[in-house]
């Protein structure tokens, strides 16, 4: 929340992919902040951006795609100055993220202990020093032991030999405490399987796992309610509710999904064709919405407990981001729009307590 | 106006279209591709000029009395002297009016015409073999991926039979028992050639016969052929108004009905699989067997020059690749440029295509577009 | 159904083929529409037509043809298919398949090792630096490759490797044969380089491993291409998988993401086709072992062709429909190991 430290503070980013078809302007200056310890939903139609402007923090972009502006600040440091090599590192230990579809995200031919041991694997040095502690404590490691007493692990590599058996061992022990924390039914017997011998939720515990096991201080979670049915998904939800609480990390929930936002932000940020266009709390932005595309989004969920006579929708379609409108790329749409509106892209500005939009029109209602 | 059927055609056409399109722009930035293209273009239009720019008479070796012919010089195995290629000490020189690029063969004749005299007959035999293969090979693959059922699995096992065997052995056995004339070769790699079409022809239909729109077809009876169910409605009326006519009389005329209309159900499925194979599976299965003509088109110009090689051609003065090679195979140490350039052409020639087909390979694989 | 249920499956289909195969390969052998009298291989010039009559009788020539397929069938399952021609001084078939057979393992497996040692990395390169100029060099190299004709390959090798390095005065690789000493070791396996190293004579399997190197390597220049083609292609759609995307989002270095994560689910094609390619490499890569003059079984079953024995060819096509099928099977069984999604 205001007053807490930023731990990723997007500034306008630029985004294109180079197509047969011409060049698709994906990202159009995002503006995004994430504050420590804290959930932000970020909200939006497929296709608006969401999960490119995750894939660019990450690193992970495809081939065709490139950052035209703008700047990724991680803890300060522009993320996009940096080299790849420095971005695998960041993915390694801070930038965590789950995807959204487990089944073709798992590697299909290897078990589920060789990629989650790898993760463990990644950081030798702090499973020689959990290994040493261990062995002085004479008690034995689990997961959130790892979690809680992060500064004992931090910068020590005294000169103990420990062998590469007992590291092995103690990244077994690591998945299976893991696999525990996540809920996960019978963890050693799921460590020898396959991923299609587990079901869909199970699934997708193991990958959250595999984002845990890096101890992040960032965990994306990339539509990872999308491709699992509505029993799962509010199990998936669940889970995430109760680690939040014992990690110290940000949660970047994307979602298209408001009522999956709503669960579990603290923040929403609603992005629209390539921009971010309302960011408030969740509390807000369901009471007051300020955008015209927001309004318009909440009139358009039926309301459960009011008859409804016609389902609202907002007309016309979602912008081709080939051509896509100049100015805000919602105007063609907004019952609002006037001559200014498409003349140049609004940027997110604060109207009231914790409330940002980007609308021309209703920076002057405050 | 047009029906609802015809836009939709129309439809899918012009979305073949701009599929199309984008295939030759992918294939157009591919360096290889283009230059595989326009070797293979090369090598058709000298293969139809050729017969023109030497004259086929050039062909008839001298030499031997049973030929006849009238070389002006008779020639065996020399090189021209003052050629910038050095084959060593053992080669036999010419040091007479005519300039001979690539040498001579074994009766005197100018090898670099032998070898654009036999370009054409490679190319032809080539494009016979393919074409015949491939549409043999697709229409069982289609009959079997299809049908399913018996019928598919007894294609199957007749397949396999002759996959057991390599290309090569079952080709020499069967040109080796039925004579060495052109046709028999041309039947013999046939043979040969087409099972693999059988196997990709059926593994798409397989996997095109389980995507949700043809399930969609069938329950929509988009497929029906309305002509079909245009007679059975003809055939119900006049028979209805006959059976009322008759009253009781002929009332068992009823079951000559039920006969005729069952055998004509039967049909209207038989056209509805027709129409369903036909306009919407073959379309977009077509396109690996495309890829695999043009592959084969450079295997079988290898396999057919391989078996003129060991010796099976009808007569051995034809100008043929494999042909010229087997005629340099004894003096190959004294005589090299028989084998070097005829081989060479081979491998150019088969390299054009195969460059073709390869890029193609990669642009049409429906994974890698986009 | 268990994993023996599924091979013993097969192994009936085997029989069948096998029945298949010999039935057209008996009546092109023997019903000869035009081609070659099957009495041909067991006369020569000077017999009088009454020994040619005789002969005829002896091999059961003149009897009609399903008489004839019936009695060698009965005696095959014996385990005798006949004796060859002159041309094989008159040996019974299998013996003269089985004497040969080992060099044409020999040539076999050695190609085999270059194909994969070759092919394979000139696909993974190919495919991870798509559309680069690694990968266009590689794709060259790969489709000369495949569009080179056999019999030329050899030749060309021999004609340098042999003829102008002997005429240059460097070491030259010899041009034929499988060994120049002959004899001079026992026989134990059939394999020139095997027997030398089990008798220690290493003179012997240097000479062996020299003659091997030139068809050797004619073999697998053709081969390595297909191969290298096939594991670029499912390279290519194995590194666009989602799964590539999460184990690089872990942090993973790139190497291990292609190692770990990648290789194994694009070499398993690789592995189909490896065990198709050794399969008709040891059908005798006739062209090849002509060309070089190995005595492997691929040469003989030229010369039976020519010859018009018909034992000798149902022997061969018999084994080698033998070995196709084996080989297929083993390959499909690898499957179950290498993706543990398959069962049967």
């Amino acid at each position: 929340m205001k007053g807490g430290k930023i731990i990723i503070d997007v500034r306008n980013l630029k985004v294109n992919f180079r197509t047969y078809r011409g060049e698709v302007k994906a990202l159009n200056g995002v503006d995004l902040k994430l504050y420590e310890r804290e959930v932000l939903g970020l909200v939006g139609e497929s296709g608006c951006g969401k999960s490119v402007t995750a894939l660019t923090i990450l690193g992970l972009l495809p081939e065709n795609a490139y950052v035209l502006d703008g700047e990724i600040l991680f803890k300060g440091e522009d993320l996009l100055k940096k080299s790849n090599e420095d971005r695998r590192i960041l993915r390694m230990s801070e930038l965590a993220t789950v995807f959204q579809d487990p089944m073709t995200y798992l590697n299909p031919v290897l078990t589920i202990d060789t990629q989650l041991k790898e993760v463990f694997m990644l950081n030798k040095k702090l499973l020689k020093q959990a290994v040493i502690v261990q062995k002085s404590q004479g008690k034995k490691m689990t997961f959130t032991d790892l979690l809680s007493r992060e500064e004992k692990f931090r910068g020590e590599s005294p000169n103990v030999k420990v062998s590469r058996a007992e590291i092995k061992k103690m990244a077994k022990n690591l998945c299976i405490g893991i696999l525990r924390s996540v809920k996960m039914p019978d963890p050693e017997r799921i460590l020898r399987q396959y991923p299609f011998e587990l079901s869909g939720g199970m699934r997708q515990r193991a990958m959250i796992a595999m984002a845990l096991a890096r101890r992040p201080s960032v965990f994306i979670a990339d539509e990872i309610t999308t491709a699992v049915d509505v029993t799962i998904q509010a199990q998936i939800l669940h889970l995430l509710r109760e680690l939040r609480d014992k990690i110290d990390a940000s949660i970047l929930m994307i979602t298209h999904d408001l009522s999956v936002a709503a669960e579990i932000a603290d923040r929403i940020a609603v992005m629209y064709g390539g921009n971010t266009v309302e960011v408030a709390t969740t509390k807000e932005i369901f009471k007051n919405p300020i955008h015209p595309y927001t309004m318009m989004l909440m009139k358009a969920i039926p309301n459960v407990k009011k008859p409804v006579g016609r389902l609202a929708s907002i007309p016309g379609t979602v912008p081709e981001m080939i051509n896509p409108p100049s100015g805000c790329r919602f105007h063609p749409r907004c019952p609002s729009a006037k001559d200014e509106c498409d003349m140049k892209v609004p940027k997110l500005r604060e109207v009231a307590e914790n409330h940002e939009v980007a609308c021309y029109q209703k920076w002057s209602q405050s | 106006m047009k029906s609802n059927s015809a836009k939709a055609r129309t439809g899918e056409w012009k979305a073949r279209w701009a599929d199309f399109k984008y295939t030759l722009y992918l294939l157009r930035r591919n360096p290889l591709v283009l230059t595989g293209s326009f070797m293979a273009l090369f090598f058709i239009i000298l293969s139809l000029l050729a017969n023109y720019i030497v004259d086929p008479n050039l062909a008839i070796p001298t030499g031997y009395p049973e030929f006849g012919g009238n070389y002006p010089f008779p020639r065996s195995y020399r090189w021209s002297k003052g050629h910038f290629i050095n084959w060593g000490p053992d080669v036999q020189l010419y040091d007479g009016p005519e300039f001979f690029y690539l040498g001579t063969d074994g009766w005197g004749r100018d090898l670099l015409k032998m070898i654009v005299l036999a370009i054409p007959v490679d190319m032809e035999n080539a494009i016979i073999i393919t074409l015949v293969a491939a549409t043999f090979g697709t229409l069982l693959g289609t009959l079997a991926g299809y049908a399913g059922g018996v019928i598919d699995e007894s294609i199957l096992r007749v397949t396999d039979i002759f996959f057991a065997f390599p290309a090569l052995v079952l080709a020499l056995v069967f040109a080796a028992m039925f004579g060495r004339s052109i046709p028999t070769l041309r039947l013999a790699i046939m043979l040969v050639w087409w099972p693999s079409y059988v196997r990709l022809m059926r593994g798409q239909i397989l996997s095109e016969k389980e995507k949700s729109y043809v399930e969609a077809l069938r329950a929509l009876g988009a497929a029906y052929p309305k002509t079909f169910i245009r007679i059975q409605e003809r055939f119900d009326a006049i028979f209805g108004k006959i059976v009322a006519l008759g009253a009781g009389h002929l009332r068992f005329l009823l079951i000559f009905q039920r006969v005729i209309n069952g055998i004509l159900d039967q049909l209207v499925l038989f056209g509805m699989h027709l129409r369903i194979l036909f306009r919407h599976i073959l379309p977009n299965s077509i396109y690996p067997v495309l890829v695999q003509v043009t592959l084969d088109f450079g295997g079988v110009i290898l396999t057919f020059s391989a078996l003129m090689f060991l010796g099976f051609s009808p007569s051995p003065s034809l100008p043929e690749l494999g042909n010229l090679a087997s005629d340099g195979y004894s003096h190959v140490f004294d005589a090299p440029w028989l084998m070097v350039f005829s081989g060479l052409t081979m491998l150019i020639i088969a390299l054009a295509f195969n460059l073709v087909g390869d890029g193609l390979r990669d642009v049409l694989d429906p994974k890698l577009r986009r | 159904m268990k994993l023996y249920q599924y091979v013993i499956r097969r192994l009936i289909l085997m029989i069948f083929v096998l029945f298949g195969v010999s039935l057209i390969v008996f009546y092109l052998a023997r019903g000869f529409p035009s081609g070659v009298d099957p009495v041909t291989p067991y006369i020569h010039g000077k017999m009088t037509a009454e020994k040619i009559a005789e002969v005829r009788r002896i091999h059961g020539f003149d009897q009609p043809l399903h008489i004839q397929y019936f009695y060698w069938l009965r005696d095959a399952l014996k385990g005798d298919f006949g004796m060859t021609g002159v041309w094989a001084q008159s040996r019974p078939a299998i013996d003269v398949f089985l004497s040969s057979f080992p060099y044409t393992i020999q040539l076999s497996v050695a190609a085999i090792i270059l194909t994969v040692a070759i092919g394979i990395p000139l696909g993974i390169i190919s495919a991870i630096k798509n559309n680069k100029l690694p990968d266009h060099i590689s794709r060259i190299i790969a489709l000369t490759g495949y569009s080179t004709p056999s019999y030329w390959f050899g030749f060309m090798l021999q004609l340098v490797f042999f003829y102008y390095f002997l005429l240059w005065g460097l070491p030259h690789l010899p041009s034929s044969g499988a060994s120049g000493m002959e004899g001079a070791v026992p026989l134990v396996t059939g394999m020139p380089i095997l027997d030398g190293l089990f008798a220690g004579n290493l003179e012997y399997t240097l000479d062996a491993i020299a003659h091997l190197i030139l068809p050797a390597f004619s073999l697998a220049f053709i081969s390595l291409g297909f191969l290298a083609r096939i594991v670029r292609a499912s390279m290519l759609e194995v590194l666009r998988q989602d799964y590539i995307t999460l184990a690089r989002s872990k942090g993973l270095k790139e190497r291990v993401v292609i190692y770990r994560h990648a290789m194994k689910n694009a070499l398993i094609p690789a592995v189909t086709l490896t065990g198709i390619f050794f399969a008709m490499l040891l059908g005798g890569a006739m062209i090849t072992e002509y060309v070089f003059n190995w005595p492997g079984v691929g040469r003989l079953s030229l010369l039976a062709v020519f010859q018009g024995d018909s034992n000798f060819i149902l022997v061969y096509t018999l084994a080698l429909a033998v070995i196709v099928v084996v080989a297929n099977l083993v390959v499909d069984i690898l499957y179950v190991f290498l993706d543990p999604r398959i069962k049967y």
